[in-house]
C-alpha cells in the first residue's frame, strides 16, 4: 500500500532532479559553454530523465516487489518496443542521411521558401 | 469483485504501455525531423526556459497532489479527495493554458506547424501531450461528479485510481518531452 511518505518522496525527488536538469542548463550557458561541456550536458540530461523516470514509477505508479509481476513484464517489454522503435528509427535515418547526400537541393539554392510552393 | 477489478487493471495498463508506443513513434519522428528548419529559427530560438520550467513544475505538482488524493479516497476522506482533485484539475489547466498561449504566440510569430518539418514534428509530439492533458482534464472533472455524486465507494475508488495512473503516465511522457524538445533544443 502506498504511503504518504512514498509520494512525498517522489514529488521532492522529482523537483529536485527537474531543477538539476535546468541548473546544469544554467550553468553551461552562464559559463559560455565551458561547464558542463556539451556533451557532459547531453549525458546529464539523459541521466536525470531516466532517473526521474524510474522515481516516478516507483513512487507515483508503484512499480516494484510488490506490484503483480505483470506489471512489471509488460513494462519491461513496452520498454523494449520503444527502444526498438527509436533506436532503430535513428540508426536508419542516421545512417541514410550520411548516405544519400540529400541536403543538395537545398543548400544549391534550388529550393528556397520562396519558390518551395511552385 | 476483485478478479474483475484486477483483469481491468491489467488492461489499463496495457492501454498505457501502448500509449508509451505511440508517443515513442512521435518522438522518434520529432528526433529525425528537428534539424529540418527549413531556413527557419532552430528550437533554441523559438523556446523560453523558465516558461518550460514553470509547466514542469505545474505539471509534476498535479501529479503529486493526484496521488494525495488516492491517498485520500483510500482513507475514505470524500472532502479531503475532492479538493485535492480540484487542485490537481486547476494545476493541470494552468499547464494547458501556458502550452496554449505559447502555441499560439509562435503561430503569431509565424512558426506554425505549415512551416517546416521541424515545427510539424514539435506541434505533433508536443499538442499529442497537451490533448491527452487536456482529455484527462476533462475525465478527471467526471470522476469528480462520481465521487461527488455517489460517494467513495468501491466502483469510485477505482475510476480514480485508473484515472491517477493516466494522470502520472502524462507526466513522465513530459519528463521526456522538456529533456529532449526544449533542454537538448536549447542546448
Amino acid at each position: 500500500m502506498p504511503t504518504l511518505r512514498t509520494y512525498i518522496t517522489g514529488f521532492a525527488l522529482s523537483i529536485l532532479l527537474t531543477l538539476t536538469a535546468f541548473g546544469l542548463m544554467w550553468m553551461h550557458i552562464h559559463t559560455r559553454h565551458v561547464f558542463p561541456t556539451h556533451n557532459e550536458l547531453a549525458a546529464g540530461f539523459i541521466a536525470l530523465a531516466i532517473l526521474q523516470l524510474v522515481v516516478q514509477l516507483i513512487c507515483f505508479l508503484h512499480i516494484g516487489k510488490k506490484s503483480p509481476s505483470a506489471n512489471l513484464a509488460m513494462l519491461s517489454f513496452a520498454i523494449f518496443i520503444v527502444f526498438v522503435v527509436v533506436g532503430g528509427t535513428l540508426w536508419i535515418m542516421t545512417n541514410l542521411n550520411q548516405n544519400m547526400q540529400l541536403n543538395n537541393v537545398y543548400l544549391n539554392g534550388l529550393i528556397t521558401p520562396q519558390n518551395e510552393n511552385d | 469483485m476483485n478478479r474483475a477489478n484486477d483483469n481491468i487493471t491489467f488492461g489499463f495498463w496495457v492501454y498505457i504501455l501502448s500509449d508509451c508506443v505511440l508517443f515513442a513513434g512521435l518522438f522518434a519522428t520529432y528526433a529525425v525531423l528537428r534539424g529540418g528548419t527549413f531556413g527557419g529559427p532552430t528550437p533554441g530560438e523559438l523556446f523560453s526556459l523558465p516558461f518550460v520550467l514553470v509547466e514542469t513544475l505545474l505539471l509534476l505538482t498535479s501529479s503529486f497532489t493526484c496521488g494525495l488524493a488516492v491517498l485520500a479516497s483510500h482513507r475514505h476522506k470524500k472532502n479531503w479527495t475532492l479538493g485535492l482533485l480540484a487542485l490537481t484539475l486547476i494545476l493541470g489547466l494552468s499547464f494547458v493554458g501556458m502550452e496554449l498561449s505559447e502555441f499560439s504566440r509562435m503561430v503569431a510569430e509565424g512558426h506554425s506547424w505549415q512551416v517546416s518539418a521541424f515545427l510539424s514534428a514539435f506541434f505533433t509530439l508536443v499538442g499529442t501531450h497537451g490533448l491527452h492533458v487536456t482529455l484527462g482534464a476533462l475525465w478527471m472533472l467526471v470522476v469528480m461528479i462520481h465521487i461527488w455524486v455517489r460517494g467513495l465507494g468501491a466502483g469510485t475508488t477505482r475510476k480514480l485510481f485508473l484515472f491517477s495512473l493516466f494522470w502520472h503516465f502524462l507526466d513522465i511522457i513530459w519528463i521526456f518531452i522538456f529533456t529532449f524538445v526544449y533542454l537538448f533544443g536549447v542546448m
